[in-house]
């Protein structure tokens, strides 16, 4: 009689604890607080491209735009580096850059990772032996020279969305292996096999039935693939690999070395960059151990 | 395990970018070895320490990035494979131990941070590089540019004018310069105790006509040499196909990178001679006069040392150079250079952006300028000249009216002012204004106010775009039939990020959608003619304006596909036929001064390529080991260790602090 009560009085109180939607999600962050800092950190930073571009002229992130070799001032807040460029507008042009050759090879790194994750997961056999080997195999190619070789072949003046595109081409070997390994995992649950045994096709088990509880996975990887893509773009812009009219922040950096900035004690020049790179990782890392916690309910720490 | 994932690379992350912090905030260790005792010169120490410092356009990474890129290993720098092929590159039982003071350190050379050619040492191949042949092998003369008569030469260099005879006594030209005769000097050896004699100049020729177009000079010597024969051991008598004054000058007398080498006919005879590498340290390969030979090759360095059976100290020539070995680092990033020049590892280098040369002279006091008291601008002028090429074979740019618009679109004193604070000077003619050049210039100043090359007006341009049919769309970028004007930008290697986005910057403000890459096959592409504009130094200039204005004759065209001798791709049959009558006059002969207006007339009416600014050789110099570099106080060269026409020179003069 006790036991059921207290069962009673518990579901009631877990059903009190539950309301849906917005106020589902602010109550998720009160108790998850990485999320949610991670949530405004990225989010800060996806915000300073459109706001920024409202409050400051971006066109002044070309050369010839303001005296070169300023320190910073109350007309140029950030100074301005040797040739000309005004170093806020930089950012201000610059970040949403950086972020997007991240954002599309991550994606893209993804939705092949996926795609190929739950094919050879689902179906196994000789296709999931390919692929797993295919992956293994490439996971160990050492992917800046790799992509050292490829961006120095590229004809032409190397865009941002080939940048994207060529990180893409080795961002996917992770997330397969993720996706992956759930799928492998989840294939085993017994809502699957009533699904299939209740006639649906793979296909739609896939979809309808899979893709749903691999959602915070796919989360937790796309934030991890974006965050290696954006530092391969970095590494490949210090380099001069990378898209050298355009300012993104791996640029910057190019910039600022060429023309011996830190020597030259020209600290308004290399250390924005490097800062926006430290918060936008700090961010990312907020972000992935708040999914975490999503995916992982055993790793909550408060409840 | 997605948070252990992306914790990892977050590590990585913040271990990358403090490893590159700290590491560019130290002074870089120089991958120089101290006393080489085992056979193999170091490996390439730097790879780990630096970073950022990695070069810029070669597609093999030479240096570690710190940053890595998801859970793979930082790439890692090897040596060239072919520094292990089957020639030795190195000394067998190692290196003698030299003091730092008795050796002198040059990172010079065309490639960053490793050399790309260090199997080889045949000056004739087109991959080599000047990384040490420069200086190993001796001409027949060097040439002064900055000769004047009030310069007195420092004792023991021979001659007494602009022209120093080395390996040659003296040449004289028949009555309509068809033909030159070539004395040499008597005494001379190769590094092998063989003799240098007359019939090595006629093998070389022979050997360069007979592989036209394939080797360096080939062509020239082809187009040029009708016969050359050796009249006894010291004297050798070369006819050419039509007169030339200028060939003397312009190939056997070396100044900055102008002209070539006579090469041994006991080692060169019966070998490939397309693909002869000429580098074996066992048997004593390149065989050269020089006063050096070679003892190590690798990819990171390479080392010469002294020869003490040098035939100039036994004939009594001159004395033997003070330094006992030289060493030869590839070419560094310009922060790096400034930072072993503070260091003292290095005692030049190739010359410098100019910001970064305040920051120099504010940190050492032992680097030393060609200007007196280190003043701007800082070098001398060079015989390069810095020109904007259009591939003129290629729609639009085969309108020399859009080429005008083009130039109009320019503010060569923005650039000055930007790029070398104010220390550099608008250049308005195709070739560099040495000092017994300026009476050319001066007499183009009439041509020039009728087709003025500094006029910046963008007005101009909208006025000739539109009249040529060409609207600005949506983004105010010229465009026909809604494709773009297209505008590549072309920047060779490792020179020009300074002014090259300048350049851009002031076209797009113009309405050209204009972008620029550096790419490292910069020369392939514009050779071949898959190329819009281009950045890069022109061919140095000799006497006379001749040189400069032979790179337009259309003899140096070809389809765009094939290799061009020349990336110009312009044709002007007028013009063709004014450069050849220069070629057969004398330079003091008033029809030359004539002819050369003429020539002017239509290369300033049809502008193939746009004059820029002056180039000044920044080349800095270290005192704390070696003085007596060249200076504007003591001018006995011009020029940077990579040079041919320098190198050996400042070898022999410069002595020990």
């Amino acid at each position: 009689m006790r036991a059921t009560v207290s069962l009673a009085h518990s579901a009631e109180h877990v059903r009190r604890r539950e309301p849906s939607g917005l106020g589902a999600l602010v109550g998720y962050c009160r108790r998850n607080p990485q999320l949610l800092a991670g949530i405004v950190i990225v989010g800060a930073l996806l915000l300073v491209g459109p706001v920024g571009s409202h409050l400051i002229d971006v066109r002044h992130a070309q050369p010839l735009s303001e005296v070169p070799s300023q320190p910073p001032s109350l007309a140029t807040p950030f100074g301005t580096d040797d040739q000309g460029r005004d170093l806020l507008a930089v950012m201000v042009a610059g970040l949403p850059l950086t972020l997007t050759v991240g954002f599309l090879a991550g994606a893209i790194g993804l939705c092949i990772g996926t795609f190929l994750g739950l094919t050879s997961g689902f179906v196994g056999g000789v296709f999931d032996a390919i692929i797993r080997m295919a992956v293994d195999t490439l996971l160990t190619v050492p992917a800046l020279l790799v992509l050292i070789i490829i961006a120095a072949s590229i004809k032409g003046v190397i865009s941002v969305t080939i940048m994207g595109l060529v990180i893409a081409s080795l961002a996917w070997m992770n997330p397969t292996r993720t996706i992956r390994a759930q799928v492998l995992t989840l294939r085993e649950r017994g809502y699957i096999d009533l699904a299939r045994l209740s006639g649906m096709s793979t296909l739609k088990v896939i979809v309808s039935e899979m893709l749903p509880n691999l959602l915070p996975y796919l989360a937790a990887g796309f934030v991890g693939a974006v965050s290696s893509a954006v530092l391969a773009s970095i590494g490949l812009e210090a380099l001069g690999l990378g898209p050298q009219n355009d300012p993104t922040v791996g640029m910057t950096i190019y910039w600022a070395l060429l023309f011996n900035a830190l020597l030259r004690g020209m600290w308004w020049w290399w250390l924005p960059p490097i800062l926006v790179v430290v918060i936008l990782f700090l961010g990312l890392l907020l972000l992935s151990a708040g999914l975490d916690e999503i995916a992982n309910p055993r790793h909550r720490r408060r409840v | 395990m997605s948070a252990t994932l992306s914790r990892r690379s977050f590590i990585a992350a913040w271990t990358g970018t403090l490893a590159a912090f700290a590491a560019a905030c130290q002074s870089q260790a120089v991958p120089v070895p101290a006393a080489p005792t085992s056979g193999v010169a170091a490996k390439p120490p730097a790879a780990t320490s630096a970073p950022a410092q990695a070069a810029t356009a070669a597609p093999a990474p030479g240096a570690t990035p710190a940053v890595a890129a998801t859970s793979a290993p930082a790439a890692v720098a090897t040596s060239a494979p072919a520094a292990t092929a089957a020639p030795a590159v190195v000394a067998a039982g190692g290196l003698p131990t030299v003091a730092r003071n008795e050796t002198l350190i040059m990172t010079v050379s065309d490639t960053f941070t490793q050399f790309q050619d260090a199997p080889l040492a045949n000056p004739f191949l087109r991959a080599i590089q000047r990384n040490g042949w420069h200086f190993m092998f001796e001409p027949l003369f060097f040439w002064n540019p900055y000769w004047t008569r009030e310069v007195k030469w420092p004792a023991g260099v021979p001659g007494n004018e602009a022209r120093i005879p080395w390996l040659a006594e003296s040449a004289a030209y028949n009555a309509d310069s068809s033909q030159l005769t070539v004395k040499l000097r008597s005494g001379i050896t190769w590094s092998d105790g063989q003799p240098f004699t007359a019939r090595d100049i006629v093998f070389t020729l022979n050997m360069l006509k007979d592989n036209s177009p394939d080797l360096l000079f080939a062509f020239d010597m082809k187009t040029w040499v009708k016969d050359v024969t050796a009249a006894d051991d010291l004297t050798a008598r070369i006819t050419l196909n039509t007169p030339n004054p200028q060939f003397l000058g312009r190939y056997f007398s070396w100044f900055q990178d102008n002209g070539f080498p006579i090469v041994p006919e006991h080692i060169y005879k019966g070998q490939d001679q397309k693909t002869f590498a000429n580098l074996d340290i066992e048997k004593g390969w390149p065989v050269a006069t020089g006063p050096w030979k070679l003892v190590s090759a690798t990819a990171d360095q390479k080392i010469f040392d002294r020869r003490d059976d040098w035939w100039g100290a036994k004939t009594g020539f001159r004395s033997l150079p003070k330094m006992k070995r030289v060493i030869v680092l590839p070419r560094m990033e310009d922060a790096k250079k400034v930072q072993v020049m503070i260091n003292n590892d290095v005692d030049t280098t190739h010359d410098l952006f100019p910001a970064n040369i305040p920051a120099l002279l504010d940190r050492t006091d032992k680097a030393i300028f060609w200007v007196d008291g280190n003043k701007q601008p800082y070098g001398s002028v060079s015989p390069s000249t810095i020109m904007i090429g259009f591939n003129n074979a290629k729609p639009p740019y085969d309108d020399p009216d859009i080429r005008r618009a083009i130039n109009h679109a320019l503010d060569r004193k923005q650039v000055s002012d930007v790029v070398y604070k104010g220390s550099g000077q608008v250049s308005e003619l195709p070739f560099a204004l040495l000092p017994n050049v300026i009476p050319f210039a001066d007499a183009c100043a009439d041509l020039l106010k009728k087709y003025p090359v500094d006029a910046p007006d963008l007005n101009k341009t909208a006025e000739i775009m539109q009249s040529k049919g060409w609207q600005k769309d949506s983004e105010g970028f010229w465009a026909k039939d809604s494709q773009r004007f297209p505008m590549v930008v072309l920047l060779s290697p490792g020179f020009f990020q300074d002014i090259g986005p300048i350049f851009v910057t002031q076209w797009r403000k113009a309405g050209f959608d204009a972008s620029f890459k550096s790419p490292t096959d910069f020369n392939t592409l514009t050779q071949q003619g898959n190329v819009d504009v281009f950045i890069r130094f022109d061919t140095a200039l000799f006497q006379d304006p001749w040189v400069s204005l032979d790179q337009y004759h259309s003899r140096n065209f070809a389809p765009t596909g094939q290799d061009a001798i020349q990336p110009y791709r312009w044709k002007n049959t007028e013009f063709d036929t004014l450069v050849d009558k220069l070629s057969q006059l004398q330079n003091n002969d008033p029809v030359f001064m004539t002819t050369f207006q003429q020539a002017m007339e239509i290369w300033l009416r049809e502008l193939p390529a746009l004059p820029t600014v002056k180039w000044y050789l920044r080349v800095p110099f270290n005192l704390t080991y070696w003085q007596g570099w060249p200076n504007e106080k003591n001018p006995y060269v011009c020029g940077g260790g990579w040079h041919r026409g320098a190198a050996g020179l400042i070898l022999h003069n410069v002595t020990p602090v």
